[in-house]
């Protein structure tokens, strides 16, 4: 990974801003709010995706070390399982 | 002698050549990552449990926000030229692009305590924005405000903390650079200073997404 990568990292700068620029425009189309909610998702895991693979060079890292760094994603999809599970059962709060 | 230099290699291969320092930094990026997940999925609970919820825009300020977003983007733009620098040798690019994103972080940080000081003293207009959420009475936007209010400035007290520990972080190897503690071959540190600062920026991400827009 070493060597100049001066444009690769302007150009990535360039697409997370028309992403974050991108991501104001939906929540004024009057589409459905999950509608919204799926496209914000979507563009934030896209902006994540290029922080982590071009800024953290994570794409030069071994299958193993990339593989190892997706362990969170099933334990917090455990925990968002749990807390929706648990909310026919709690209070409602202002 | 060669047989342990042989074992280590082998142990060491499922992370390339990844230095320990670095797989510390990808250790804890993990563990702070967990923090932030439990943080935001929790949120998403409590906002499912809640009367009323401000859509984007009714009290927090988006624009502004989106600006703060932009903000880190260029600041880790700036990290990565740093370590692009000094991967060559350059060390005044290395300086150089680490002040940048140093000052990056404290306008961030700025920007960020304006907003809270604009919430917490509040205003006609503040109130006003508070009584179309359905916060009926609220002349400021405080965390007993609401379940939103709690929500809003744990999550981003807790990046904002972050962000203040990367500056100082920051700071810290800037001094070593300015000492010319660092060169072509010895580049470890800023590129772990760098996974941080990288990291800080894309929870940032999330927390825009989530807690601003969504």
């Amino acid at each position: 990974m070493e060597g100049d990568h001066k444009k690769l990292y302007i150009k990535n700068a360039v697409w997370l801003t028309i992403l974050t620029v991108a991501e104001l425009g939906i929540i004024e189309l009057p589409i459905p709010k999950s509608a919204q909610v799926v496209l914000l998702l979507s563009f934030a895991v896209t902006k994540i995706m290029l922080v982590a693979l071009v800024y953290m060079h994570l794409r030069y890292e071994t299958k193993f070390l990339r593989r190892l760094l997706l362990v969170p994603i099933p334990l917090a999809l455990f925990l968002a399982w749990g807390v929706i599970y648990d909310l026919p059962f709690s209070w409602t709060i202002n | 002698m060669n047989q342990t230099a042989d074992t280590l290699t082998l142990q060491r291969d499922p992370f390339g050549t990844a230095t320990t320092g670095k797989l510390g930094m990808w250790l804890f990026i993990i563990m702070d990552g967990l923090s932030f997940g439990g943080l935001l999925i929790g949120g998403a609970a409590l906002r499912a449990s809640a009367h009323a919820w401000p859509g984007p825009g009714e009290i927090l300020n988006v624009p502004l926000t989106a600006f703060n977003t932009f903000l880190l983007i260029c600041t880790s733009f700036t990290m990565v030229m740093a370590l692009n620098s000094i991967q060559k040798g350059d060390q005044k690019g290395l300086v150089k692009f680490l002040t940048a994103t140093m000052v990056g972080g404290l306008l961030f940080l700025g920007i960020q305590v304006w907003e809270y000081s604009h919430f917490i003293t509040g205003s006609h207009e503040l109130a006003a924005s508070l009584e179309g959420a359905g916060f009926v009475g609220a002349t400021s936007f405080l965390p007993n405000t609401s379940m939103y209010g709690s929500i809003f400035y744990v999550t981003t007290s807790f990046h904002g903390l972050h962000v203040l520990s990367g500056v100082i972080y920051i700071f810290v190897i800037l001094l070593q650079a300015k000492k010319g503690a660092y060169t072509a071959d010895n580049f470890d540190r800023v590129e772990i200073l760098g996974l941080f600062w990288h990291f800080v920026d894309l929870i940032w991400i999330f927390v825009f997404t989530v807690i601003y827009l969504i």
